[in-house]
């Protein structure tokens, strides 16, 4: 994959301008109670998927989300492009209040911010060809009024994914096409509608590893040279340090550290960032606390531990940890981190 | 959702690649295809239509048994003849004659009489007085005799009639008698009817039935006694007489007659033999797989339809409205369907609309909570949130994502509602709430029942609808559960 490694050089963050801006973003899914339950009364529960996220991603940048299944990465993903309504929270787009449109100004805005599933089998409907499921969003959208229309679209779409010749692959079904074709097809679908900003939910962890250069290749080349920002989601460090500018770490619905990719790959301050680290990377014996594997499984995020949530598997908690929850603060040139003892 | 559910995407050459090699499948398609032919082609399949009433006697057996069983061996069939000017032969005239005319498109029969001639010497003095008595002493009778004769060759028949109109018109002063014999190969004459007026007559009806009282008592017969078979006891040449006698007045004397109808009903008839009104079984057979059809199909495509959007919108927007939805169902599910049926019908009318509205009104429940819950995994399918992604609307999702989708579970169960609305219709028919103009095999056997097919063992009337509802029954059984089989596999097990 080292063809795809972006230079130093191109990740320098001096995008500047912001196009996305998360702002404490809340998700939670209350749980279904059942009358019993409701008469005696007791707290509402819900899966606290995402609680209290804020950050924000620049023009043309590569946004990393790294953390283990079920952190909320996904909710997040979705919350942000209002395919769920969230729970609290605000997220500008440029100047636009997502988080506040109707739905009318809302399927305006879905011409500029789009996303990119993880199964590529899924994210298509079996009934439809490859031209309907391009033609979809341009149809939906009322940019062209019949499929004959939407053909300079589409071919340009496939085109932009290196499907070529367009005319190849336009009639074929979903189970027609291998899982690399099948993902190209989807970001192609994703692009037809020239958005600024797309949510690519683990795009390539479904696919064989051999084809997920290609298509990681392929977001880098539509970043650099399109200028499309990308919130990359994903629960593999290793290819959000091969493309990202810049990576979030989440774990059980809260962002425990951020910034920019070799600085959180090389000085990860946050114990579960080095976690995750020491589980990718071979582990340098000089640095403390490096690699050590967390003990435990990953609490229920219906009912979090209180204080710092990583607290009960932390190799270095102390009693504060159980009581207060750490703030995400600077610990120097963007790179931020939520641990009471990282600093220190 | 497995991978096996999203296969359902099958194209319709490859559903026929895999049907094809059902058996059970094809026999029922097969089976299909007869009835459907049938339908389409229902008229040329047999010369009556199904209001045709007194086509034979009633419970009359089919024709066919002559040739199978002794005791039918020369059963009577139908004789039906009209008489019209043309048929009428003239046999005796005097002093008048038949002529055809033309009245509002049809022939009639007008017999003639020429006016007397006014003898000059007569009118005035002796000789006039003179012929005034001598008249009613000896009145100068003009004569028309009109015959037809009519072979029969059957055994003596149950009834036979006559039925025409006629009017006269003449002078006041003129005397008209008419009178019906029927001259066997004998040459014995059985005087039928007679009627008598003078002068000018409107019309009249004339009803010749042997099973009337007149006719026993103009024959010498008791009322217990049957004309026909007496009339007709052998088989040969009969005569059937029409006379006329006038004595006729200053103006010419016209007695019209249409065209009459000579009727012995037969004891054989057609393919399947009459019903009670002497209408034909075969037809109403035929003629009945047309509703059976129309009213299965419609009835299933209905509430087929109901039930895909009503799952399909409760699934998909859940809330309040699926909340309500879902409970009607249940209740709608757990009522009894065909005593509410039979008082809604009573209440509504009978019309074969009703029927299919009523059959489809309790039928779309199933099919709402297969299509709910199959909905309500296939809103959460990726490919609908990646419409949604774009901006695509309930309305355009539940379209265009989760119809097709349901549609293969759908269709099968479609299929296998046809019959159930089909037995449904002939159960209300047979209770008698079908609608009453139509035929269907229903009604067949409510009038089977009712009107002595059992008591008289009429198995020809009883067993071919039974046939005719079962086989489609069973064909459109076997069709859905191969396609249900080839669309639904996980549902094999079920069905
Ligand atoms: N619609 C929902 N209703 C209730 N709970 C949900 C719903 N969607 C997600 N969750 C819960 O929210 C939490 C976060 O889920 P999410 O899918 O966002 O995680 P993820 O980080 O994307 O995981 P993965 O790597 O497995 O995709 C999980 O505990 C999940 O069970
Ligand atoms: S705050 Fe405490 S528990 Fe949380 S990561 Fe830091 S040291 Fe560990
Ligand atoms: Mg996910």
């Amino acid at each position: 994959m080292g063809a795809v490694r972006a230079t130093d050089q191109e990740r320098s963050v001096g995008h500047g301008e912001v196009i996305l801006d998360v702002e404490n973003l809340v998700k939670h899914f209350p749980l279904r109670r059942g009358i019993a339950q409701s008469l005696r009364g007791g707290p509402e529960l819900a899966v606290k998927a995402v609680d209290g996220v804020s950050f924000n991603v620049k023009k043309g940048e590569l946004f990393g989300v790294v953390g283990e299944s079920g952190c909320g990465k996904t909710t997040m993903g979705r919350t942000i492009l209002r395919l769920l309504e969230p729970t609290a929270g605000r997220v500008t787009f440029e100047d636009i209040e997502v988080t506040a449109l109707s739905a009318e100004q809302l399927k305006q805005l879905r011409t500029r911010m789009q996303i990119i599933f993880q199964d590529p089998y899924e994210s298509m409907n079996p009934r439809l060809d490859v031209h309907r499921i391009i033609a979809e969003p341009l149809r939906i959208q009322g940019m062209v009024s019949n499929s004959k229309d939407a053909i300079p679209y589409i071919e340009k779409a496939l085109e932009d994914v290196e499907m070529t010749p367009p005319e190849e692959y336009l009639y074929r079904y979903p189970h027609e096409l291998s899982g690399g074709q099948r993902q190209r097809i989807a970001v192609a679908r994703a692009l037809v509608l020239d958005p600024e900003f797309i949510v690519a939910d683990e795009p390539v962890s479904m696919l064989d590893v051999s084809i997920r250069g290609e298509i990681l290749n392929l977001m880098l080349n539509l970043s650099r040279e399109r200028g499309v920002t990308f919130l990359y989601i994903t629960h593999d460090l290793a290819t959000a340090r091969h493309i990202c500018d810049r990576i979030a770490v989440m774990y059980l619905g809260k962002m425990v550290e951020k910034g920019p990719t070799d600085n959180l790959v090389k000085h990860p301050l946050h114990p579960y960032t080095r976690a995750l680290i020491g589980a990718v990377f071979v582990p340098d014996p000089k640095r403390k606390g490096f690699g050590k594997v967390l003990k435990g499984e990953v609490p229920s995020p219906v009912d979090p531990p209180s204080g710092c949530r990583l607290h009960p598997r932390c190799p270095i908690a102390q009693d504060i940890c159980k009581e207060v929850e750490p703030e995400l603060v600077p610990a120097d040139d963007n790179h931020m981190v939520a641990c009471h003892f990282a600093l220190g | 959702m497995s991978k096996s559910n999203t296969q359902t995407g099958i194209s319709a050459p490859t559903f026929w690649e895999q049907y094809r090699r059902k058996p059970l499948g094809m026999v029922g398609l097969s089976i299909v295809a007869v009835y459907v032919f049938v339908a389409i082609f229902a008229p040329f399949l047999t010369p009556y239509n199904p209001k045709q009433i007194l086509l034979a006697d009633r419970i009359a057996a089919p024709i066919w048994f002559r040739s199978v069983l002794p005791k039918y061996d020369d059963a009577p069939s139908t004789v039906r003849i009209t008489l019209g000017p043309d048929e009428w032969a003239v046999s005796e005239a005097t002093g008048g004659k038949l002529v055809a005319e033309e009245l509002e498109g049809t022939a009639v029969s007008v017999i003639e009489f020429e006016p007397v001639l006014k003898d000059e010497d007569v009118s005035e003095g002796e000789a006039g007085l003179l012929e005034i008595e001598e008249y009613p002493e000896e009145p100068e009778k003009s004569v028309v005799e009109l015959s037809h004769v009519v072979s029969y060759n059957c055994s003596p028949p149950k009834t036979f009639g006559l039925t025409f109109n006629y009017w006269v018109d003449a002078s006041s002063d003129s005397k008209t008698e008419l009178e019906f014999v029927i001259e066997t190969p004998e040459g014995k004459q059985y005087n039928l009817w007679g009627k008598s007026c003078s002068g000018t007559l409107g019309s009249q009806p004339a009803r010749i039935d042997s099973r009337d009282l007149t006719l026993k008592q103009r024959l010498g017969l008791t009322i217990f006694d049957d004309p026909a078979p007496r009339v007709f006891s052998s088989k040969g040449d009969y005569r059937l007489l029409l006379t006329a006698r006038s004595i006729p007045g200053e103006e010419p004397t016209r007695v019209y007659i249409s065209n009459a109808e000579f009727y012995i009903p037969g004891n054989v008839h057609g393919l399947l033999g009459a019903d009670h009104m002497g209408a034909d079984l075969w037809t109403q057979l035929i003629y009945g797989t047309r509703i059976s059809l129309s009213i299965g199909l419609s009835a299933a495509g209905i509430s087929v339809a109901v039930g895909t959007a009503v799952g399909i919108i409760c699934g998909y927007l859940g809330g309040v409205v699926d909340e309500f939805m879902m409970r009607v169902v249940d209740v709608l599910m757990a009522i009894p369907t065909l005593p509410i049926l039979i008082i809604l019908g009573a209440i509504l009318g009978k019309s074969v609309w009703n029927i299919v509205l009523l059959i489809s009104a309790f039928a779309w429940m199933g099919t709402a909570r297969l299509v709910r819950s199959q909905t309500l995994s296939l809103r959460e399918r990726v490919f609908v949130e990646s419409a949604k992604a774009s901006g695509a609307s309930d309305a355009y999702v539940m379209l265009i994502h989760i119809l097709p989708n349901v549609l293969p579970l759908v269709f099968a169960g479609m299929v296998l509602r046809i019959p159930a609305a089909i037995l449904t219709e002939a159960s209300l028919s047979f209770l008698g709430l079908g609608d009453p103009r139509v035929a269907t095999w229903g009604r067949m056997l409510h009038n089977a029942r009712g009107f002595g097919a059992f008591t008289t063992l009429a198995w020809w009337w009883l067993v071919p609808p039974g046939l005719a509802i079962t086989f489609l029954s069973l064909a459109f059984v076997f069709i859905g559960n191969t396609v249900n089989e080839i669309l639904n596999p996980r549902y094999r097990e079920r069905s």
